[in-house]
């Protein structure tokens, strides 16, 4: 692979793996230094990915998997997460969320409401628009979990938005 | 798109049971500056914010860090730029072929020294006369002329032990 296809095929990818791990580690210096990990990693070991097709699924899923090796490293598990944020079964209103977390929007604090495996791939679906085999691809997961866990995230991000929107109106 | 569609639509998407396409039309839907039913206001700030979160972009300096660690660490780059590291990355290689034919060649003299029959062992298995005939003629020659030495020198022996008991016989009388 030259560089220029590297740039078109692989670091076209940019955005929307960045998003992805910051979601995960929550800090945009860590999932930057995930990306560019990743991205080295790709190039360094590029005759080894002959068979990839799907560079965008390929190494997202070589971002998640850094990502969750960035937060055991510093020994903050995933599950922390939600602990660190202690949102757990709380209503977060859309236009107080600056005051308690400047650094995660209203849909990130409802979404930390959600395993982490639903909410990664709600995280794909919906913000990345990943077909639901590209998913399972990222993910190394089954085509039906990806679809169960869907199905299940949207259920419960349905009753997040209608609990939060009858505690404003109280 | 009429309402009543979006409201079908809604309640598809939390059933996950929306197609990509689908999905665009809702977020697009919720951005756009339409009257929107009341009944679904309540989901405006969610698919604003999934809206959102979409534009958001790297850092603009990752692609420069990456090719910045990329163009110290690695010679690929330097192989499309540089074809005459070419002729350094081949010089071990050829050094490697080098020492594996001359191992080759040592091995294979060694084992043609080693297999190489010796004189002595050529002499005793070669045979040196064509018939047996010859041989034993060469057998009986080389028998009687053993033969002939040692009556030979058995008749010089004789001679002398006749001159030692003259002498003896002289010495004892005087």
């Amino acid at each position: 692979m030259t560089i220029d296809e590297f740039k078109n095929e692989v670091m076209i990818h940019q955005d929307k793996l960045f998003r992805f791990a910051l979601g995960i580690v929550k800090d945009k210096a860590v999932a930057q230094d995930v990306v560019q990990e990743v991205f080295i990693k790709i190039w360094e070991t590029m005759d080894s990915y002959s068979h990839v097709t799907n560079w965008g699924a390929w190494s997202m899923r070589l971002v998640k998997n850094k990502s969750i090796d960035k937060l055991r490293s510093k020994h903050n598990r995933v599950s922390d997460i939600d602990m660190h944020y202690d949102l757990k079964d709380k209503t977060i209103s859309p236009y107080k969320v600056t005051e308690g977390n400047d650094t995660m929007s209203w849909l990130e604090q409802l979404m930390e409401n959600l395993p982490e495996t639903q909410r990664m791939v709600m995280r794909l679906r919906d913000i990345e628009e990943f077909k639901y085999q590209e998913i399972a691809d990222a993910l190394e997961i089954s085509l039906d979990q990806v679809k169960v866990n869907l199905f299940r995230a949207r259920k419960k991000m349905k009753q997040l938005v209608l609990k939060n929107s009858e505690y404003e109106q109280k | 798109m009429n309402k009543n569609n979006i409201k079908v639509l809604v309640d598809k998407y939390f059933d996950g049971e929306t197609s990509l396409d689908e999905e665009r039309q809702l977020k697009s839907y919720f951005n756009s500056d339409v009257n929107i039913d009341a009944d679904l206001e309540v989901f405006i700030p969610f698919f604003k914010e999934i809206s959102q979160q979409q534009s958001i972009e790297a850092p603009s300096n990752l692609e420069q860090r990456v090719f910045a660690v990329i163009s110290k660490s690695d010679d690929k780059l330097d192989k499309e730029i540089k074809p005459t590291v070419k002729v350094r990355r081949l010089m071990p290689m050829l050094l490697k072929v080098a020492s594996v034919f001359v191992i080759g060649l040592s091995i294979y003299f060694l084992t043609q020294q080693m297999n190489k029959p010796s004189t002595e062992t050529m002499a005793m298995t070669e045979d040196t006369y064509k018939t047996p005939e010859e041989a034993y003629a060469a057998y009986k020659a080389a028998i009687s002329l053993a033969s002939r030495k040692i009556k030979k020198g058995e008749d010089k022996m004789k001679e002398k032990m006749s001159h030692v008991k003259i002498l003896t016989s002289i010495v004892k009388s005087k």
